[in-house]
């Protein structure tokens, strides 16, 4: 029984690292930039969201409010800088490097290096949780999970329905062409980016919910939301998800069954597998490319 | 550079790296600090891994991002080697560098054999590898098992003045032997292959280029000098961890020296190391607490978007 | 030459003609905070007034003051520009001004030991002080051995490992610290009614692991071994890698083995995840629980919230029956080392175990040179193997070359009661009683 509530829980804690790995995976796959400033716009709206939360009265969730639009607009920026230089994938990694060890400075300046976190009285979330027969769900990995399911859903919906949405995936599949058609992938690309912002905005605040940050966070992040945007496919929403889901409760269930310490390894080797016998990634469907 | 001048260059800096030592003892501690060695030796090892990078990767355009694993095998047998099991310093490099080698091969023979693995899929492969032994010296208890290692002090070679000469000799050594490597191959058809490959390898492989073959035999010569260049450098840190070795930091590090010094160029690794050290360095010496990292993160921004024309 | 790369070459030229030139004669900077104690340059101007006069004595060293150790960095940093104020303000060193040289080495090990090189072989300093932090104090040592120089250091407590004869340690659990911390911990426990099953997490970093199993090539008793010794049966395991952020795993095996104590043998904010995760299975914490080096003030608060009475170890409280033991000066150190901190924007500015390891190592160095009349290190660090040191938030202790100078220990355990921690165990040192389970 400890091991389905451990996949289970798992599973709901992935479901906000593949939040995260959403917005690197989009700009990734639509927009062929790394972005790995992402982490650091994550790190932003973890911050924000402390220092926000309590002053205003807002709480966590209400300071959505203002990080979501603040971040929509740093993530805009930072692709403007690509898109202006016409800069290579490859390059754009190396400077989104550069960008993110900006930023952790920056953060640390402002708010010290030393561990923050919500208050109980401005958090009640981090100790609630739902009951579901034998198995309990913390509130906040619930709500993680939620959040990454409607905007995956939304997403998805955008992308396969909506004019714009279809414009996006021509032009990740072929840039010439796309452009010959008329659609202005620099505009579609700013709202692309900046909706990669506004999803770090909200998995930062989801983070604060159940942790502490410092400016170092950022830096562990990376590792497993690569592995993620992997496994799921780059440039493929539903299957970011479902990798999420599924690292999550792998990473849960071997750490109980053997120690915390193998899950990293069990999960790397999966990307290593999945690299060599399906690189488009575990869930895409053969239709893209 | 016109056709000979890379011999001189290289054969120069073997000069450099045998005599400073004893050119440092005769001109004193006071005008010729110890700490100057340490800093050169930096560059050196620097250059040794961006170097050893280079090959496989600016050469023949195959992205790794796992130069840490070869790095870090290095480091660990060195650690172990000697930390654990009383074998002499160069014994623990040597076989080092070839545990170092043997890695890059399974990894070329699983990466290359595949048509599949070009591009962004190598990459994130090897992406997945310092993740991997990270893991696996943490759970072994007999390479680490999550405490760390502490790398003894070898016996310094009595006609060197300090231990720190002779860390500086031996990484010198090897940055003279990775350059070598490096011009020798972009001066023969080793290289030529490389090239080819990097520029289109399907068209190379319709001319008639083993693409494999040389392929592989740059993954393992990265290896292998990432790895002896990693032993070395264990020595001078004096004290491992799984999470201080297998990190980002290495192969972040060497994209950024290599791309900034040029990556067609058999020395521009070794280019970009010396700028990078040294500017970080400079940046430490400030003592900019707090700006450090801004100035880094900044400088190297703007070099990329200004360098992408030319590099 | 394409123009950005000739650019790009004028700028690295640049840069080696400055590394080569400037530093032999840059004045290093303190980062003394109000003002009292200057940078001085070369001739060693001060302006402390009727003080301390002549050419500056430096003292070098680097500080996680960036990174994942900056938060107890920070700590570290306020506490040596309050010692190094108050010294220069009671007349300096061997009558000379003091200047502290601390560099950040931004929680990287690698960059410790260089940063040690060039303090002692570039910036050619009279004295250094360790860094934080077991790692990177284990990377000084061999900087520090080769070169001769007396190294006091904070807070590595893995004694055994320790064997530079002129290493001075600043906080002591005693040559097997292993062995000390759990029977320590036994000792309370069987003070209490009920308490018989124990479960041992444990973060696999090198500054606590061997705690729980020892180390790894040395046959030794450590938790594992001890508590079944003393009659308590584990029930649990749990190693986890350094930097965990997944708790929910850990919180479920714990629950489901439904242990009497935990004891987590963790660092940071360990003991806040495990909590909280715990704390979502439906409200569940165990009855009693121990974490050995967490980070203070975060652990402070989350416990205080919850009116969970979890331990913790400490060398030092301000406690009033710990301070009635001490000097005067003790408290007063302490109320100074508060406001500075309230004023560097630190959360938790409470003056203990961390602070005053700090403070003992600037005593031990200090005291050294003093008593040997000499910055000559070998004359310091035999006059300390002979007289030992008084330390202000201590006492007298002793250091022992065949105990790696590790000084018999003054541990006590401390816990989160009425919203601050308390010491409570030994019962002569203890503030207030150790609360058991609250059912």
């Amino acid at each position: 029984m400890e091991q389905i509530q451990a996949a289970v829980s798992g599973a709901l804690q992935g479901s906000l690292f593949a939040l995260m790995a959403l917005g690197l995976s989009l700009t990734w796959g639509f927009l062929r930039v790394i972005n790995l400033a992402h982490f650091g716009i994550i790190l932003l709206g973890a911050y924000l969201t402390i220092e926000l939360a309590g002053p205003t009265g807002l709480g966590p969730l209400g300071s959505l409010l203002v990080t979501v639009p603040v971040l929509f607009v740093a993530g805009a920026v930072v692709h403007l800088v690509f898109d202006r230089f016409e800069v290579s994938e490859l390059n754009s990694l190396l400077i989104s490097y550069g960008l993110l060890i900006v930023i952790i400075q920056v953060v640390q300046n402002v708010w010290s290096a030393d561990f923050q976190r919500l208050p109980g009285d401005i958090n009640p979330y981090a100790t609630q949780s739902v009951r579901i027969g034998d198995l309990i769900f913390p509130l906040p990995t619930v709500m993680a999970a939620l959040f990454a399911l409607v905007l995956v859903v939304a997403m998805k919906y955008f992308l396969d329905k909506t004019y714009a949405g279809r414009a996006l995936q021509a032009f990740g599949q072929d840039r010439e062409i796309a452009s010959a058609f008329g659609i202005d992938h620099r505009m579609l690309g700013l709202l692309l980016a900046g909706a990669s912002g506004a999803t770090a905005a909200i998995a930062g605040m989801l983070f604060t919910l159940r942790g502490t940050v410092t400016p170092d966070s950022a830096l562990e992040w990376v590792g497993l939301v690569f592995a993620i945007v992997i496994l799921g496919g780059i440039g493929n929403v539903a299957g970011t998800l479902w990798a999420g889901l599924l690292v999550g409760a792998v990473s849960g269930l071997v750490a109980i069954v053997w120690t915390p310490a193998t899950s990293p390894l069990v999960v790397f080797t999966l990307v290593v597998l999945a690299l060599i016998f399906r690189p488009q990634g575990l869930f895409r469907r053969k239709a893209a490319h | 550079m016109r056709r000979d001048r890379g011999w001189i260059l290289i054969l120069s800096l073997l000069v450099v790296v045998l005599v400073l030592p004893f050119l440092r003892d005769a001109i004193g501690s006071q005008a010729f600090p110890g700490f100057y060695m340490v800093l050169a030796f930096q560059v050196l090892f620097w250059a040794s891994q961006a170097t050893s990078w280079n090959l496989l990767s600016g050469f023949g355009g195959y992205f790794s991002f796992g130069q840490g694993a070869f790095y870090g095998v290095g480091v660990y047998a060195m650690a172990v080697l000697t930390g654990r099991q009383d074998m002499t310093w160069w014994m623990a490099t040597i076989i080092g560098g070839l545990l170092a080698m043997v890695l890059a091969l399974i990894v070329g023979m699983v990466a290359f054999r595949l048509r599949s693995l070009r591009g962004e899929i190598f990459a994130l492969l090897t992406l997945a590898l310092p993740f991997i032994l990270l893991a696996v010296a943490r759970l072994s208890d007999a390479i680490d098992g999550g405490q760390g290692v502490i790398v003894p002090v070898p016996p310094v070679p009595s006609f060197l003045p300090t231990f720190q000469d002779f860390v500086f000799m031996a990484g010198g050594l090897i940055a003279v032997l990775a350059l070598a490597v490096s011009y020798w191959m972009s001066r023969t058809r080793y290289g030529w292959a490389l090239f080819a490959i990097h520029d289109d390898e399907d068209v190379a492989e319709a001319i008639g280029v083993p693409t494999f073959s040389h392929k592989m035999y740059a993954i393992a010569l990265t290896g292998l000098l990432a790895g002896l260049s990693g032993a070395i450098s264990a020595m001078q840190v004096g004290f491992v961890t799984p999470e201080g070795t297998f990190n980002l930091r290495v192969p972040v590090m060497v994209i950024v020296i290599s791309v900034l010094g040029g990556r067609r160029h058999w020395a521009g690794p070794m280019v970009g190391a010396l700028y990078v050290t040294l500017l970080q360095n400079r940046l430490q010496a400030g003592n900019l607490e707090g700006w450090s990292l801004i100035i880094l993160g900044l400088v190297l921004a703007a070099l990329v978007l200004l360098a992408r024309r030319t590099g | 030459m394409r123009p950005t790369r000739l650019i790009s070459l004028l700028v690295a030229l640049a840069l080696i003609v400055a590394a080569c030139g400037g530093d032999g004669g840059d004045a290093t900077t303190t980062t003394a905070a109000g003002g009292t104690t200057t940078t001085a340059g070369e001739g060693g101007t001060t302006t402390t007034a009727g003080g301390p006069s002549g050419d500056p004595i430096v003292v070098g060293g680097s500080l996680s003051l960036t990174g994942a150790f900056g938060a107890t960095g920070v700590i570290h940093r306020i506490a040596g520009e309050l010692f190094v104020e108050r010294l220069n303000d009671a007349g300096g060193l061997l009558g000379r001004p003091v200047v502290w040289d601390v560099r950040d080495d931004e929680s990287v090990t690698d960059n410790v030991a260089t940063l040690y090189e060039q303090l002692i072989s570039q910036e050619s300093v009279d004295l250094i002080i360790g860094p934080y932090a077991t790692p990177n104090i284990q990377a000084a040592m061999p900087i520090a051995e080769r070169h001769g120089f007396v190294l006091p250091q904070h807070t590595a407590v893995l004694a055994p490992t320790l064997n530079y004869s002129c290493q001075f340690p600043a906080w002591s659990i005693g040559y097997t610290p292993n062995e000390f911390i759990p029977n320590q911990l036994a000792d309370a426990m069987e003070s209490l009614d009920g308490i018989e099953t124990v479960a041992v997490v444990t973060n696999q970093s090198g500054s606590v692991s061997f705690v729980s199993y020892g180390r790894p090539d040395v046959d030794e008793p450590a938790a594992l071994e001890i508590f079944p010794e003393r009659g308590f049966e584990v029930v649990a395991d749990i190693p986890y890698p350094p930097g965990n952020t997944e708790w929910d795993a850990i919180a479920t095996q714990i629950r489901s083995a439904d242990p009497d104590l935990v004891m987590l043998n963790g660092l940071g904010v360990d003991a806040n995840g495990l909590m909280e995760a715990m704390l979502a299975l439906d409200g569940y914490l165990p009855p009693m629980m121990f974490a050995l080096f967490p980070a203070p003030g975060p652990l402070l608060a989350l416990a205080a919230e919850n009116d969970y009475g979890i331990l913790s170890v400490t060398m030092f409280e301000p406690n009033d029956t710990v301070l009635e033991g001490l000097s005067a000066e003790a408290a007063e150190i302490a109320q100074e080392f508060a406001a500075r901190a309230a004023d560097a924007g630190v959360p938790y500015t409470t003056f203990e175990t961390q602070a005053a390891a700090s403070w003992n190592a600037w005593e031990i160095l200090i005291q050294g040179v003093e008593g040997a009349g000499s910055l000559d290190h070998q004359a310091i660090c035999d006059y300390l193997h002979e007289n030992g040191a008084d330390l202000t938030f201590v006492g007298h202790v002793e250091f022992d070359p065949e105990k790696n100078n590790f000084w018999e220990t003054n541990q006590m355990l401390k816990q989160v009661q009425d919203g601050d921690w308390v010491v409570v165990w030994p019962e002569d040192k203890a503030a207030a009683p150790l609360r058991g389970p609250s059912n």
